[in-house]
């Protein structure tokens, strides 16, 4: 198995550095720089400032530079917060955002997977069609829509949670929960699929015959092969739980590393958004792996290869 | 035939429809059998006769549209409409059952001991580790080497055959008094098809269980067992003492399988003895007897009344022509 | 409670009973109670990217830098320039030259005296190219400033100097009546040498960031909220009532609505505009919609067709535009239609408006048709121009409805583009693709002048590309001039030229809106909507 996490980290070198490099130059590419504004610099300014953060050197040196920085753990200067640099950003947004994420995708897990298993137990019956009509409403309404509705129902007319801010667990609720329904829905659906054919399958109908009580048959013999799909669908949706959650941080006023991510590209910080992709890259890689490692745990044929 | 109570064993009446959105599908009707301890009854018939349904039946594991009717008694307590608590105590433990496909009743992704142990965990109240001791036992019993390496191991890991030995150790941890073998080696080559029938003759000999065995081959039904039960469309056409049956077939049907077997004695080239015609559309069974379109001694009553069953010279056979004509 | 038994016994448990709590009572009502610290939450939009006085950009840095700095001179609540820093100044030279006086015992944040020194090398640390600050033309007025600011001479040039540690000398190149209100702002506060020295770009951090406002930075996490805290060395702490002012990035203004209902903030930087009809039917005691110093406007290419010398199609364009319309109805907050460039209010001023602003709608149109006909178009030879805006609903909304009137009155056919903000900028620089831009102005001061230079020839901030030597010279002559009667009699003077040559579509001037609870006292209509913490309080609430 060491082997085969090495050989993964290390083919992640060159995917990595292919990301990084595309990001560099499609976001010089991009019109307008960091320092435009409405109230423009006078020009000799504009080009101090520009020599000061080496935009005026060629681009390939740039490129040289940065690379050199990266190197090294530094993910450079943030152009548009002067005397913050993106290393700082990172490590103040990425727990928060990391936080959002976990949490939403607990949610997602136990209350979509319990919502799938309900529902294929009791196929086609009238809790399945509740269950999965809830689901397509979760699925089809969007987040901003989502968590307003919550909002001025939890927090401006009943009071019972803030609003917004990050402060305490009670101001986690809200946006967990809006940034967990849409998965909460995905999940529902694809453990019920697989669940239901599970179900079907023979060794399931052998357990039954053995006499075992129904909650082990579920449980013990259905859940780990029920569990497949839904963890090839868990590596990217997770990637996406903590690095898509930009709305939902904007909406709540929570400091994540999803509006730097954001905010970087419409500001033109180069650094910032470069950093924000090369970490979020990483994540990613690193996700995917881990679920190629789960699925070893979880089908032992799997194993063999 | 012996008193119903008595029986390990007792089906009478036994109906089994489906519902689907083309109609009531009858599977099996009016299928009655006995088995007492240590006997081994054999039900023989063509795909789709109802063979595995009436196994399934007895198990309560139909599918969620099916229904049975009648009565299945089993040592002197009705299965049929059981509650699922009490129907659990029993199956695995007093009743064990061999699936068809091994590979397909093992779940690939446990452990081949947490399968065996939890059986005795659940109906034994035993411990793993005891229950794990249990299991290497049997699993010499079935004569599979190294059983401790195969407990810690997957299904996918065994042979074919080694897998059906597996499930019928599985099947045979808490000692039943009645084991149900649903085509159990139809998914194997032939050698080892006689080795898991010698097998089960030997293990029926070692634990005194009764054997239930459904099989679509009448050579497989002839090694194994003491009784044979014929189905054909769901209904029983004939059953009786083996040797009986097979010797002197007392219906129709039986005699044509028994033609229509392929013959090592005869040249290769000469076309085999089919029954010819199609078994009946299940939706809508036929008023009188179900083989009549492809019976050769059909009488003109046979299309408009059932056969009822009736018991001559201890074989029990359902039709309307004499025995005694059928050659 | 009352025994049955002897009345005497069954009397003197209750009398001690009632005794007691009476004193207790007492005790309550008579004590002092503990003060409340008070704390001031307040939406603040965008988040700043920095809060270094002198590279802080925009209205939200601006905000708390008030709070964080004083400057030499102050505004009151109402906005009229008073004595800051400095208590009082002396003018001489034919307005020429001031002299600030500081305040005895001034102090910074962490004790250390303040000194004139302080303010002189802000302001050449502001008027510096390397630091980069985006608001130099804000020093212009001082002597040297040009040639510093563009890097022909070292900052030490700048006419600044202090005399001695109270005294802080400013040299002007020319009078500038309207100088000391400049000093308000951020670009020209004092720096903490040691703390710059020391921490470099750092230095305007919570825990490293030293000021003279007051309050001191406590907390900044960022994206979630800035904390400021009294500055116990402030000259006037005792005035003081807010101890803690909270600012949070409030960028979704229809979820910091929602915030400010559930309680989580006392005032919000602003309302969205599609709920200010509901606002101003459920709460509007709370509602501040006040006159802002800033228009919106749409902006002419003067260097390219269709619009370069062609005054008559822009006024054509610019009569068919029903202000009243777009002001009233789409805007809706009670912004004023804009028939003039300098907004109403502004200090010391009386704005021009257009002659044709009274004009009924037929007689406006009409004429608007007769100057394109002039200007060569038909029906046969619409116009065919684009109007390019930054994408926002609201702006689209706008174009939208400005495309149409002008279909209507004259049969223009107008494109629609827009663009993304940086990519925006770029395309109204550049002035190679634009014809018609939508733009907006905010004043960085209160005075006509931070309207009329725009226009100046050659303002890099000029994207009409607008160059009239004789608007020039009118500025030149305003600026020249001590009376300020006749300053501003210059002034209008340039307006009414700038409304002759039209190179810009005044649309309306904007309104403020803010959500205040009521238990926070102390507001007042202000038209920078300058709003210093300290002058407000928060009693029990």
């Amino acid at each position: 198995m060491w082997s085969f996490v090495l050989k993964r980290l290390l083919s992640a070198i060159p995917t990595l550095f292919l990301l990084v490099a595309l990001t560099f130059f499609l976001m010089r590419v991009a019109p307008g720089g960091p320092f435009d504004a409405e109230r423009a610099l006078p020009p000799e300014v504009q080009a101090q400032v520009e020599a000061a953060y080496h935009l005026d050197e060629p681009v390939w040196r740039q490129f040289g530079r940065y690379l050199g920085g990266l190197m090294q753990g530094d993910l450079g200067p943030s152009y548009q917060y002067a005397g913050y640099t993106v290393n700082e950003l990172v490590a103040q947004g990425f727990p928060v955002s990391l936080q959002l994420g976990m949490a939403a995708l607990l949610l997602a897990l136990l209350l979509g997977g319990g919502a799938g298993i309900l529902a294929a137990l009791k196929y086609n019956g009238p809790a399945d069609h509740g269950i999965m009509a809830l689901a397509m409403t979760g699925l089809a309404l969007p987040n901003f829509v989502v968590a307003p509705l919550l909002v001025l129902a939890f927090a401006v007319t009943l009071a019972w949670l803030p609003a917004g801010g990050w402060d305490g667990p009670a101001s986690l609720v809200l946006p967990v929960l809006a940034l967990a329904l849409p998965q909460v829905a995905a999940i529902a659906r694809l453990m019920r699929g697989s669940m239901i054919e599970v179900l079907g399958q023979g060794y399931v109908r052998a357990a039954r015959a053995k006499g075992l009580p129904e909650y082990r048959v579920v449980l013990v013999h259905a859940l780990k092969p029920a569990l497949m799909p839904v963890l090839s669908y868990l590596g990217p949706a997770t990637a996406q739980l903590i690095t898509g959650s930009v709305v939902i941080e904007q909406i709540f006023s929570i400091p994540g590393l999803g509006r730097h991510f954001v905010q970087g590209a419409l500001n033109r910080d180069y650094t910032v958004v470069m950093g924000v992709v090369v970490f979020y890259g990483a994540l990613i890689i690193l996700f995917n792996l881990i679920v190629d490692l789960l699925y070893g745990v979880l089908d032992p044929r799997v194993r063999q290869r | 035939m012996t008193n119903a109570s008595r029986n390990l064993l007792h089906v009478s009446d036994l109906k089994v429809t489906f519902a689907t959105p083309a109609g009531s599908l009858t599977a099996v009707d009016g299928l009655g059998l006995e088995l007492d301890a240590g006997e081994a009854l054999g039900i023989v018939g063509e795909s789709g006769s109802g063979k595995t349904q009436t196994a399934l039946a007895i198990f309560g594991l139909l599918a969620a549209n099916g229904r049975a009717e009648g009565s299945i008694r089993f040592r002197g307590q009705e299965l049929l409409g059981m509650a699922r608590s009490q129907l659990n105590a029993i199956r695995g433990a007093e009743i064990g059952m061999v699936f068809q496909d091994p590979l397909g009743s093992l779940n690939p992704h446990l452990t081949v001991g947490t399968q065996m142990a939890e059986v005795l965990v659940q109906h034994r109240g035993l411990g793993r580790a005891e229950a794990l001791r249990e299991s290497a036992r049997m699993l010499d019993a079935v004569r599979i080497a190294d059983p401790a390496r195969r407990l810690a191991g997957y299904p996918h890991e065994l042979s074919g055959g080694m897998r059906q030995r597996l499930t019928i150790a599985m099947a045979l941890l808490c000692r039943p008094k009645l084991l149900l073998a649903d085509e159990p080696t139809s998914a194997l080559d032939v050698t080892i098809q006689a080795q898991i029938l010698a097998l089960l003759a030997e293990l029926r000999r070692e634990f005194g269980v009764a054997v239930l065995l459904i099989a679509h081959d009448l050579g497989i039904v002839a090694q194994a067992c003491d009784r044979v039960l014929v189905l054909y469309a769901g209904r029983p056409m004939e059953q009786g003492a083996v040797e009986r049956v097979l010797a002197r077939p007392s219906h129709p049907y039986t005699l044509g399988l028994l033609r229509s077997r392929p013959r090592l004695d005869l040249p290769p080239e000469l076309p085999l003895d089919a029954i010819a015609g199609q078994p009946p559309d299940l939706l809508h069974p036929p008023a009188g007897c179900p083989f009549e379109p492809r019976c050769a001694f059909a009488l003109d009553r046979c299309r408009v009344e059932a056969p009822p069953s009736t018991v001559e010279a201890g074989v029990q056979r359902a039709c309307h022509a004499r025995a005694a004509e059928l050659r | 409670m009352f025994s049955t038994e002897t009345p005497s016994h069954g009397g003197i448990p209750f009398l001690r009973a009632f005794l007691c709590v009476s004193v207790a009572l007492c005790e309550f009502a008579f004590s002092t109670p503990a003060q409340a610290v008070q704390v001031l939450r307040k939406g603040n939009e965008v988040e700043p990217e920095t809060l270094d006085p002198h590279k802080a950009q925009g209205i939200s840095a601006a905000n708390i830098l008030r709070d964080l700095y004083e400057g030499l001179t102050g505004e009151a609540p109402d906005g009229s320039v008073v004595p800051g820093a400095a208590e009082r100044w002396e003018v001489a030279d034919e307005g020429r030259s001031y002299t600030f006086f500081l305040r005895e015992g001034a102090r910074w944040s962490n004790g250390d005296p303040l000194t004139a020194e302080d303010y002189a090398a802000g302001l050449r640390r502001s008027a510096d190219p390397r630091t980069g600050s985006k608001y130099s033309q804000l020093l212009l007025p001082i002597e040297n400033a040009d040639a510093v600011t563009s890097g022909r001479l070292p900052p030490e040039a700048l006419g600044v100097g202090a005399l001695d540690a109270h005294r802080l000398q400013i040299r002007l190149r020319a009078p500038a009546p309207h100088f000391p209100g400049l000093l308000t702002h951020h670009a020209t506060f004092p720096v903490h040498r040691p703390s710059l020295a020391a921490h470099g770009e750092r230095f305007a951090r919570p825990g490293l960031l030293v000021g003279n406002g007051a309050y001191r930075l406590d907390q900044w996490v960022m994206q979630s909220h800035i904390a400021l805290v009294r500055n116990t060395e402030y000259w006037d702490a005792a005035q003081v009532a807010v101890d803690r002012v909270v600012y949070y990035p409030t960028e979704n203004a229809a979820a910091e609505l929602k915030r400010y209902r559930a309680g989580e903030l006392d005032w919000t930087g602003t309302v969205p505009q599609n709920q200010m009809p509901w606002v101003r039917q459920n709460l509007g005691a709370e509602l501040h919609a006040t006159p802002y110093l800033g228009i919106y406007y749409y902006g002419f290419n003067l260097t390219r067709a269709p619009f370069r010398d062609n005054p008559k199609l822009r006024r054509a364009l610019a009569l068919a535009v029903d202000r009243e319309i777009l002001a009233g109805k789409i805007a809706a907050a009670g912004e004023t239609p804009a028939y003039g460039w300098v907004p109403p209010g502004t200090a010391g001023y009386a704005p021009v408006i257009a002659p044709w602003a009274s004009w009924p709608a037929e007689r406006r149109l009409a004429e608007a048709r007769r100057l394109y006909a002039e200007a060569g178009y038909s029906a046969e030879r619409p116009l065919e121009v684009e109007i390019r805006y930054n994408t926002h609903a609201d702006h689209k909304k706008i174009a939208v409805v400005v495309a149409y009137m002008w279909q209507q009155a004259l049969g223009v056919r107008t494109r629609l583009i827009n663009e993304e903000w940086k990519v925006f900028l770029q395309s109204r620089r550049f002035k190679r693709d634009t014809q018609v831009f939508r733009a907006s102005w905010i004043g960085d001061y209160d005075d006509p002048s931070s309207f009329l230079e725009l226009f100046r020839c050659g303002n890099g901030l000029n994207d009409t590309g607008y160059c009239n030597t004789a608007y020039d010279a009118l500025l030149d002559a305003a600026a020249a001039q001590t009376d300020s009667g006749l300053r501003r009699a210059r002034m209008q003077d340039a307006e009414r030229l700038l409304l002759e040559d039209l190179p810009v579509l005044p649309m309306y001037f904007y309104v403020s809106r803010h959500l205040v609870k009521p238990y926070v006292r102390g507001w007042r209509a202000n038209i920078m909507d300058h709003h210093y913490t300290k002058h407000f309080r928060l009693p029990p609430h």
